[in-house]
């Protein structure tokens, strides 16, 4: 029989054990999602789901210059942008490009060309692998492992 | 190179055994003299854990540090209460978990880096057959169920081994056949096993083996008219084997209503309720509690002490880390490379699962009581053992899947360092 010590000493501490559970509990759920997170991202890179990037070819101090792309970047000459590019005569958020699980989309926000092709503010449109991609005296091209049909689109 | 980036958890793993070493300490002061021995044998118990996440991450850094660290609490657990409960009973339960841990360790290396389990599910299919049919003739009758062996002194149940061998059958046969005709041996197997098992009054491990057959069969073939039709025939055995077997019948009668034979048949169930009860919230304490008012205190109701002594709350906190495993193997399997691989490490988190929950669902009353243990936490050698394989199993998916998946992100930096250049 447990002395009478030893009794109110562990009537103490089971609030410790219980409580102390609970926050390993808490602590490997949290550290489980991101372990979960970080394979799932290994795993949409090597499927080429949000691992788009973009290859400057203007101006020149840029040109073979290469970027990683986030799931959303704005372009243009405000510092809170992703890429911020200074100097090149573009407006604070000259245009977001948004990577979804099976492509990627440029918001015009000033007028772009894409392919030589010229597009407005307000228009929302599908970027494929290699398209070509001019904000005034910049330009890049982009690149993705996705694979798309360029007719579905049309 | 681009590598996984997997989260450090060894300040996670440091919590686990500090918690655990707590208990001991607890528990050093609660005899008549203080216990030295409870200590020592802690710090064994935390330096084994330490060294074998270490050497785990060693071996292959893309090895489930989830699995094993929520493997080590409930081990830790289990050790716990049982040094509270037989020192010695302890220290041979500690015995049993090195064992499993080199055991854990081989059939890691074995899945990692060969196909070695993909090519014995024949030789596995009659060994186990062979194994529980002796059982009829040499084995050892315990709680009414025939599933002891005696081996040189010693005794250990060959039916926790035939657990994860039923499960690499399965995986094998299940990973390219889909049609009814190619799927009538596994079939058979099945049935040949749960009736073998029934015939020996081990229904925990019939109703266990069952069960992970109908979900490996739906993962598979995803044929729910099959899987049932299996639910259907299992239903009709259940009935059938309680009109048939008397033990059936009285394990029901005392599920039902286990007060009105409180002094006999339902004394078990009777006094595990009792004591969880008793237990409350948060616990008697540990140590202070009444654990040997109940039979079987020490393995099929060690989930009673538990919450006699450390509260309901802790209880559904244990079933709360089962889940974790759960969860974290089904994630194993389900980043598998090959499907043979998924089959095994789902099957295995199978086991676990349904293992919990028919032991725990037992105890509290929710379901007729088996005498099957409580993974990890139960004492018992061959449980111990055979639960480390499954672990190593898993583990060896983890790694064999993160190991090809970083091989196949190498392989595509390399073709775009290529292609750049070539540009």
């Amino acid at each position: 029989m447990p002395s009478t010590a030893y009794i109110t000493f562990a009537s103490i501490m089971r609030y410790f054990f219980v409580l102390a559970m609970l926050y390993i509990l808490v602590r490997i759920t949290v550290q489980s999602v991101r372990e979960y997170l970080s394979i799932r991202r290994a795993k949409y890179w090597v499927d080429g789901v949000f691992a788009a990037t973009v290859k400057f070819i203007a101006p020149e101090e840029f040109e073979n210059a290469s970027f990683e792309l986030a799931k959303k970047n704005a372009i243009g000459s405000s510092k809170r942008c992703e890429l911020y590019i200074d100097g090149c005569n573009l407006e604070k958020k000259h245009v977001v490009l948004i990577q979804k699980k099976h492509g990627a989309y440029l918001e015009v926000r000033a007028s772009v060309k894409i392919n030589g092709k010229k597009h407005g503010k307000g228009e929302v449109l599908p970027l494929y692998d290699g398209d070509k991609i001019e904000l005034n005296s910049v330009a890049f091209i982009f690149n993705t492992r996705l694979k798309e049909e360029k007719n579905a689109q049309n | 190179m681009r590598k996984i980036k997997h989260v450090n958890s060894a300040g996670l793993l440091f919590l686990v055994v500090a918690f655990i070493m707590t208990g001991f300490f607890l528990l050093s002061f609660a005899g008549e003299k203080y216990d030295f021995l409870a200590l020592l044998f802690a710090v064994t118990a935390g330096v084994l854990m330490l060294a074998v996440y270490v050497i785990l991450i060693k071996i292959s850094r893309h090895a489930d540090r989830f699995v094993i660290i929520v493997a080590d609490l409930l081990i830790g657990i289990g050790l716990l209460i049982q040094y509270r409960l037989n020192t010695d009973n302890a220290f041979r339960q500690l015995l049993f978990l090195v064992v499993g841990i080199i055991l854990m360790f081989i059939i890691m290396a074995l899945i990692k880096n060969t196909k070695f389990f993909e090519y014995i599910s024949w030789p596995l299919m009659i060994v186990s057959i062979a194994v529980l049919s002796v059982l009829f003739f040499v084995g050892k009758e315990v709680g009414g169920a025939r599933n002891w062996i005696i081996i040189a002194g010693i005794q250990f149940q060959p039916s926790e081994f035939v657990k994860l061998a039923f499960v690499v059958v399965l995986a094998d046969w299940l990973t390219d056949r889909y049609r009814f005709f190619d799927l009538i041996i596994p079939m058979i197997f099945v049935f040949m096993i749960v009736g073998i098992l029934m015939l020996e009054r081990d229904l925990g491990a019939a109703v266990l083996l069952f069960g992970t057959s109908l979900i490996m069969f739906y993962v598979a073939t995803g044929r729910k008219g099959a899987v049932l039709t299996g639910v259907g025939i299992g239903a009709i055995g259940a009935v059938g084997s309680y009109y048939l077997f008397d033990h059936v019948k009285a394990r029901v009668a005392i599920w039902l209503n286990p007060w009105a034979t409180y002094t006999t048949n339902g004394y078990q169930i009777a006094q595990g309720l009792m004591a969880i009860a008793t237990g409350g919230m948060w616990g008697v304490g540990l140590g202070v509690g009444s654990p040997k008012l109940i039979p079987m205190y020490n393995n099929d109701y060690i989930f009673a002490v538990i919450c006699e002594e450390f509260g309901v709350i802790f209880g559904i906190l244990l079933i709360a880390f089962y889940l974790v495993l759960v969860i974290r193997g089904a994630i194993i399997a389900l980043n598998a490379t090959e499907k043979f691989y998924m089959l095994l490490s789902f099957g295995c988190t199978t086991i676990i699962a349904l293992q919990s929950i028919i032991i725990i669902g037992g105890v509290i009353k929710m379901i007729p009581l088996t005498g099957i243990t409580l993974p990890f936490v139960s004492q018992g050698g061959s449980s111990m053992i055979a639960c480390l394989m499954m672990l190593g199993v898993l583990e060896g998916v983890s790694a064999r899947s993160g190991m090809m998946l970083e091989n196949r992100m190498a392989e595509i930096e390399e073709e775009m360092r290529t292609n750049e250049n070539e540009a």
